[in-house]
């Protein structure tokens, strides 16, 4: 408003001298030069401004930035200049200096004013890729193997001709957090972060440090490190699950025999807290599945918190110590995150085991909630041949319990196609589509038969990318994204109406390991940035940039 | 037995002494006189060993265990040397014309090598100068000062050792970068596990060696192991006469050790009776800092400065032989038992903030032992050396606590237990042992000579968990099982000397059979465990060779190579029978040991003699056997992946000035590059021919000794010894990858110790004051687990003959 103001009393001034310069001299006028303004912006997207240019004669613009389009490049009398610039790609905004001039007969007159545009709105999030680096050179005590994490922009992922080093940046982790860590808000989160007796909050930043923000130390209930399932109630809320590992099938010491054991810690900003512990009791509904002997449970489970109706969703698995093999089947129960009262247990056996029953979400996702609010819970079934049920050899099968609802979705079972397949990761991607990491060595070429453990194991180049369709039940194979090893590890992650692929393939056959980009409007595939060679793909997430 | 032993090596020392220190007058030269004689102390006790030289030439030769020699001369007046550690050396003439045969008395000396023209080499000397590249380190002359084994061996160059805390904490010694499985531990050439498993070179009693042989990358065919990258051979000490030998220490952190030797030779009978008795124990209660404890009140931790309260160690070690000597139908017949015992509590995990406070190990073991030698074994020049035992031996793993502890020493309960974070556990390991050791030396001139061994290890490992004794409801959670490993190793080797002794040689040829029974008791798994035979059986060749060429005094040259192998055990062979599985198609791990090095020994006058050794080595590891661990599911396989180099250069000085000063420098560097071009699962590596982080690649040691004479009294002795070493600061992790300013180190150590021992009555008593880490620096080998800070000790000795 006052710089409004101000042009109009200078536009009235300049007008002023004008009309006193005709007055005084009218034969031969001497040539006069003005502008309407000393300054104007275009907005970062782009776009057009003018300028008045008031002259009794003939100029030229120039501009030293060449970014600005200007038209006309000169005039004569008064006229209209336009200034146009395409968007700014830049998160820096860009200042061009413009120049009217007048040159003729000895006379020189020049008026400047300046373009500024403004750089395109800073992202809100940064992408962090986590890689293992040194394999497994056994020749020292430990340490040999690390986990290295970069901070990188999504222009930097973006880029195809970027190809992202870890040679001197980077933060190695080792000596302070797992790579599996949660990560919330910008922050990294852990229960007994490399056995430490610790809840910890920790910032990775500027391709630098690991951070302490602050640690809090377990309570009466003590987690062993990665062996955890989270829900996060809200914001600054998280609830922990897991098993404790006294698992039994002599049932005379209760205290001591299979229990979940939660936490539920608050962040308050700089300090987290330990707010309340115990252990679910999963006794009283469990009868259905109690017959057969005492249950031990698998070390994590999988656990959500359905805001809908303010619910706990905790899906684990059973073993029968008796027998001693897992009971076939997902159980879920519906746990009041209030009290930590467990209201419900259901089980469905159309999946026969959760798709990985140990480590929870951490490092991988494996439940999801669409824009309904119905959940979707990622099985398994063992292939035929092995039946057993500690093979790792499966293929996947999808599970929903509707909104609201307490029992699975018997009408669905989702994956039902397919025999071949596990499903290694679940990233829902909206409309009713899955990106889904899956592995099967069969299909990657690895091995000739599915029943063996052979080319099943973490850094076997055994897994592929599908978009899964909810509704027709078909999986759409990426087949740009070469095969990738990490069988254990969350290579994809979802923002911004994109969806982003770490791919970690052999790179042996030429192939350079990349992180691709599915643009879920329009189901286009392309590459992004390379990755260096060498390294294991733990994860790529995004995480929120810090205020 | 055990002199039996002694005495072959002595015999190849003399052999290797002969050919490479003196000329050998060949089998055909004319004119010669022998000059024969016999060495004594004033006693009358025969000395063995002594160096018996004529000056201003270089023929000489020690004798042997009836302190006879033999020389043969030019004909003619001739001054003999004669010269024994501990004794004051003889110079007498001799007219071979007039005497032929000697008796020459020794007397007594408190002091070592004293310099004379023509020095006579120590058995540490005669070792060096081998074709192997091998430190020796002499114990017996310096046991009154020593109070720490492990502290004497990481002085050598080329050797690192690495421990988490005090007395009986976890070490691993690595020889020119290589260490763990790797290296074989052998006492008499005999495996030091028929000691019990428990025994390593941190406890065994110092006393009663008498030096010890550190083999760098090529180890001799005459030690029977699997030895990917070197061995140490503890030697004991062999008296020829009566001797008591007592000590006593004491020191900080509640530590006490009581060494006793002794030997009895009954008069009527000649039995020999030897018996052996070693006690250490500590607290180990040694102050931490830095380390982190929670105030509740304050909802913070609080970084605070506090002692170990879970770190004791207690260890008993006894042994008695009792047999002949000297008899028609043995030179050494030898009956024993050997006793160990260690209970120790675990304090702490890999790091320094994980805390434990009630888990421990224990271990039990029991030896029997026959030992039997003779020379002139069936032919003449044919030596035999027998060895048999079987030792029961049995550990325990206890972890039955519920409880997570920290450094206030407060626990909190945990739903599972300290070490492993499973289910209780009363873990026991048996693992009977049966080991035979056959060695045949055949001298069959004075140039040539052969040796075969044989060592055959049968070792059990039964696993078992009696948890449920104390807790019924765990009963039969843990599946036992039995695993069984038979190996034979036979060892065939050929020395010559030529050229006068300045060119030595040694070739070697060792055959490994490997046969290994595993008792898998679970469901068949995926790999379908019935497909996987329950035994297995692998033969693997190695060898190698030794070379030192003297160009002229005081320089040598010495190359030796092997090509060293591990084979494979039970577990890494055929897993576990749940969570392991089997891998039939492992190869032994192999390497490519090479040393070449530069040595002299440079008499410069009477009193200042110099010592300087430089080698380069370089060890290519190849099939390293790594567990590749399934992290969805736990599952695991052994396999061979990993690929070594090693490259490095070691130089040491020694200077002797007199009897008084010596002093010995040494340095360090290695190089250890990753060789694996390709990860895993094919792909390439991004650490390839980076160097392996986590291991210590320079360091350094200076160690002076000053030692005065006759001070109070005559036959006294002051000796003050300080110690500095130096490691270089090193990476945790890769240093090529990620922002290097903030990345995980094990910091510089400075370490100094001081001793100062006085001796009195000919070394009948001693006294030792000894202060490690005198600047009280904090000091970490591994990761965060701090070192014991300064500290002190005291050693009190009676050596009575």
């Amino acid at each position: 408003m006052k710089k409004l103001k101000f042009l109009s009393w200078a536009f009235l001034a300049m007008t002023l001298s004008l009309t006193a310069c005709s007055d005084s001299d009218e034969p031969a006028p001497d040539p006069t030069l003005e502008v309407s303004q000393s300054s104007t912006m275009i907005p970062a997207e782009g776009g057009k401004v003018t300028v008045n240019v008031n002259s009794n004669t003939d100029w030229s613009v120039s501009t030293d930035a060449n970014w600005l389009k200007v038209v006309p490049a000169g005039g004569n009398g008064t006229a209209v200049v336009e200034l146009t610039a395409e968007a700014n790609e830049s998160y820096d905004s860009r200042i061009a200096n413009v120049t009217v001039k007048h040159e003729a007969d000895g006379k020189f007159l020049s008026k400047n004013f300046t373009v500024q545009q403004a750089g395109k709105a800073k992202p809100t999030y940064h992408f962090d890729l986590m890689v293992s680096v040194g394999g497994t050179t056994g020749m020292g005590s430990s340490g040999v193997t690390s986990t290295l994490i970069r901070n990188l922009t999504p222009d930097e992922v973006e880029d195809a001709n970027n190809t992202i080093s870890f040679k001197g940046i980077g933060v190695d982790i080792q000596a302070e957090i797992n790579s599996e860590a949660i990560i919330k808000n910008g922050y990294y989160y852990e229960a007994a972060p490399l056995s430490n007796s610790w809840y910890g909050k920790y910032i990775v930043n500027d391709n630098q440090k690991v951070q302490t923000v602050n640690k809090f130390e377990m309570g009466s209930v003590v987690f062993k490190a990665k062996q955890y399932t989270h829900a996060w109630i809200a914001d600054n809320t998280l609830v922990f699950l897991g098993a404790d590992k006294a698992v039994s099938n002599r049932g005379s010491n209760k205290a001591t025999s299979n229990t979940i054991m939660w936490s539920r810690v608050k962040d308050n900003g700089n300090a987290l807290s330990m707010e309340a512990e115990g252990v679910l009791d999963l006794t009283t509904p469990t009868k259905e599945f109690k017959e057969g002997g005492v249950t031990a449970f698998s070390t994590t489970g999988l656990a959500t918190y359905r805001a809908s109706d303010n619910t706990i969703i905790y899906a684990f698995v059973d073993n029968d110590l008796t027998a001693k093999t897992l009971v076939k089947g997902v159980f879920v129960a519906f746990i009041d995150p209030a009290t930590m009262e467990v209201k419900k247990v259901i089980k469905d056996d159309r999946a026969e085991t959760l798709s990985g029953t140990a480590y929870g979400e951490l490092q991988q996702d494996k439940m999801f909630f669409d824009e309904n609010g119905d959940l979707y819970i990622a099985g398994e079934n063992y292939i035929a041949t092995t039946n057993s049920t500690s093979s790792t050899s499966q293929y996947g099968r999808i599970l929903r319990i509707k909104k609201d609802a307490t029992e699975f979705d018997k009408d669905y079972l989702g994956y039902d196609q397919y025999q071949d397949g596990k499903i290694l990761s679940m990233d829902y991607l909206g409309g009713g589509k899955i990106a889904m990491t899956m592995q099967d060595p069969v299909k990657t070429g690895l091995s000739a038969s599915r029943d063996y453990y052979a080319g099943w194991s973490q850094n076997d180049i055994s897994t592929y990318y599908v978009i899964y369709d909810i509704a027709s039940g078909k999986a759409t194979d990426l087949s740009e994204i070469p095969f990738s090893s990490g069988s254990f590890s969350d290579r994809v992650a979802v923002v911004n109406g994109k969806c982003y692929i770490a791919s970690s393939p052999d790179t042996s056959k030429e192939q350079l390991p990349a992180i691709y980009i599915y643009d879920i409007a329009s189901g286009k595939l392309t590459k992004g940035a390379n990755i260096e060679a060498g390294f294991y793909i733990n994860r790529l997430n995004v995480v929120d940039n810090l205020k | 037995m055990m002199c039996q032993f002694y005495q072959a090596v002595v015999r190849m020392h003399v052999l290797c002494l002969m050919l490479a220190v003196f000329t050998v007058t060949s089998m055909g030269q004319t004119a010669t006189a022998l000059l024969q004689g016999k060495v004594t102390d004033k006693a009358g006790n025969v000395l063995s060993m002594a160096s018996v030289a004529v000056k201003g030439t270089v023929t000489g030769t020690y004798t042997n265990d009836d302190g006879r020699f033999q020389l043969k001369v030019k004909p003619g007046n001739h001054v003999l040397v004669v010269q024994f550690m501990g004794y004051d050396s003889q110079e007498l003439q001799v007219d071979t014309r007039k005497k032929q045969n000697l008796h020459i008395v020794l007397q007594e000396s408190a002091y070592l090598l004293n310099g004379v023209t023509v020095t006579a080499k120590s058995k540490e000397q005669v070792l060096r100068e081998g074709a192997y590249t091998v430190s020796a380190l002499d114990i017996k002359s310096i046991a009154s000062s020593v109070t720490n084994l492990n502290d004497l061996v990481s002085r050598s160059s080329g050797v690192n050792i690495r421990t988490d805390g005090g007395l009986g904490s976890n070490f691993d010694l690595s020889l020119n970068g290589m260490s763990g499985n790797s290296i074989r531990y052998f006492v008499d050439g005999v495996p030091l596990t028929t000691r019990g498993s428990s025994v390593t070179m941190a406890n065994f009693p110092i006393n009663s060696i008498d030096h010890i042989e550190v083999y760098k990358g090529v180890v001799p065919s005459k030690l029977g192991g699997d030895a990917l990258g070197g061995a140490v051979n503890i030697i004991t000490k062999q008296e020829r006469r009566n001797f008591v030998d007592a000590s006593l220490s004491a020191g900080s952190f509640s530590t006490y050790m009581a060494d006793f030797n002794a030997q009895v030779v009954l008069p009527k009978s000649a039995i020999l009776v030897r018996p052996q008795f070693s006690l250490n124990r500590s607290k180990n209660n040694y102050k931490v800092h830095n380390v982190e404890v929670w105030n509740a009140d304050e909802a913070r931790y609080d970084t605070v400065t506090r002692r170990r309260f879970h770190d004791a160690y207690e260890n008993l070690n006894a042994q008695i032989e009792v047999g002949v000597e000297k008899k028609r139908w043995a030179d050494v017949f030898l009956v024993g038992a050997t006793y160990n015992q260690t209970d120790k509590e675990i304090q702490t995990g890999t790091i320094q903030s994980i805390v434990y406070g009630k888990a421990e190990r224990k271990e039990k073991a029991l030896g029997l032992q026959a030992k039997y030698m003779k020379e002139n074994f069936l032919l003449d020049n044919l030596s035999l050396n027998l060895h048999a035992s079987y030792t029961w031996d049995h550990s325990i793993t206890v972890d039955t606590a519920f409880q997570r502890y920290n450094w206030n020493g407060t626990y909190k309960e945990q739903s599972r237990n300290e070490l492993i974070g499973r289910e209780r556990m009363y873990r026991h390991y048996k693992r009977p042992m049966t080991t035979v050791r056959g060695n045949l030396n055949y001298l069959l001139n004075s140039q040539h000579s052969f040796n075969l061994n044989y060592l055959l290890t049968r070792t059990g490992n039964r696993r078992y968990d009696t948890v449920d004794d104390y807790y019924p409801y765990l009963k039969d959670t843990f599946d036992p099982t039995n695993d069984v490993i038979l190996r034979h190793v036979l060892g065939l080797s050929y020395e010559q000397n030529l050229m006068d002794g300045r060119w030595v040689n040694s070739f070697f040829l060792k055959d490994y059979v490997n046969n290994v029974t595993i008792e898998q008791n679970d469901i068949p798994l995926v790999t379908g465990a019935n497909d996987v035979a329950k035994k297995t059986t692998k033969n693997t060749l190695g060898g190698g060779f030794g070379s030192r060429f003297t160009l002229v005094e005081p320089l040598s040259v010495k190359l030796s190579y092997e090509r060293a192998q591990r084979l494979p055990q039970a577990r890494e062979l055929l897993g576990n029978g749940s969570t392991t599985y089997p891998n039939l198609k492992l190869k032994p791990e192999q390497s490519h040991n090479i040393n070449l090095g530069l040595y002299g020994n440079w008499q410069m006058n009477q009193k200042n003699l110099l010592y300087y050794e430089l080698t380069g080595f370089y060890r290519k590891v190849s099939d390293y056997i790594h567990l590749r661990v399934n992290d969805n599911d736990g599952t695991a396989q052994y396999e061979n992946v990993n690929d070594v180099t090693t490259k490095g250069l070691e130089g040491e000085v020694r200077y002797q000035h007199g009897r008084w000063l010596q002093t010995v420098a040494n340095v360090s560097y290695q190089q250890s590059l990753d060789m694996n071009q390709f990860l895993e699962n094919g792909g390439v590596s991004a650490t390839y021919k980076n160097r392996v982080p986590n291991k210590p690649w320079l360091y350094s040691n200076i160690d002076v000794t000053l030692t005065g004479f006759d001070l109070l009294k005559q036959g006294d002795r002051l000796r003050f010894n300080a110690l500095y070493q130096y490691v270089h600061w090193f990476y945790l992790s890769w240093e090529g990858y990620g922002y290097l300013a903030s990345k995980a180190r094990i910091p510089s150590q400075h370490m100094v110790n001081a001793q100062i021992t006085y001796s009195w009555n000919q070394d009948r008593y001693s006294l030792t004051l000894e202060c490690d880490n005198v600047l009280d620096k904090l000091a970490f080998d591994n990761y965060k687990l701090q070192k014991p800070g300064r500290s002190f000790m005291t050693k009190f000795r009676v050596y009575l003959r």
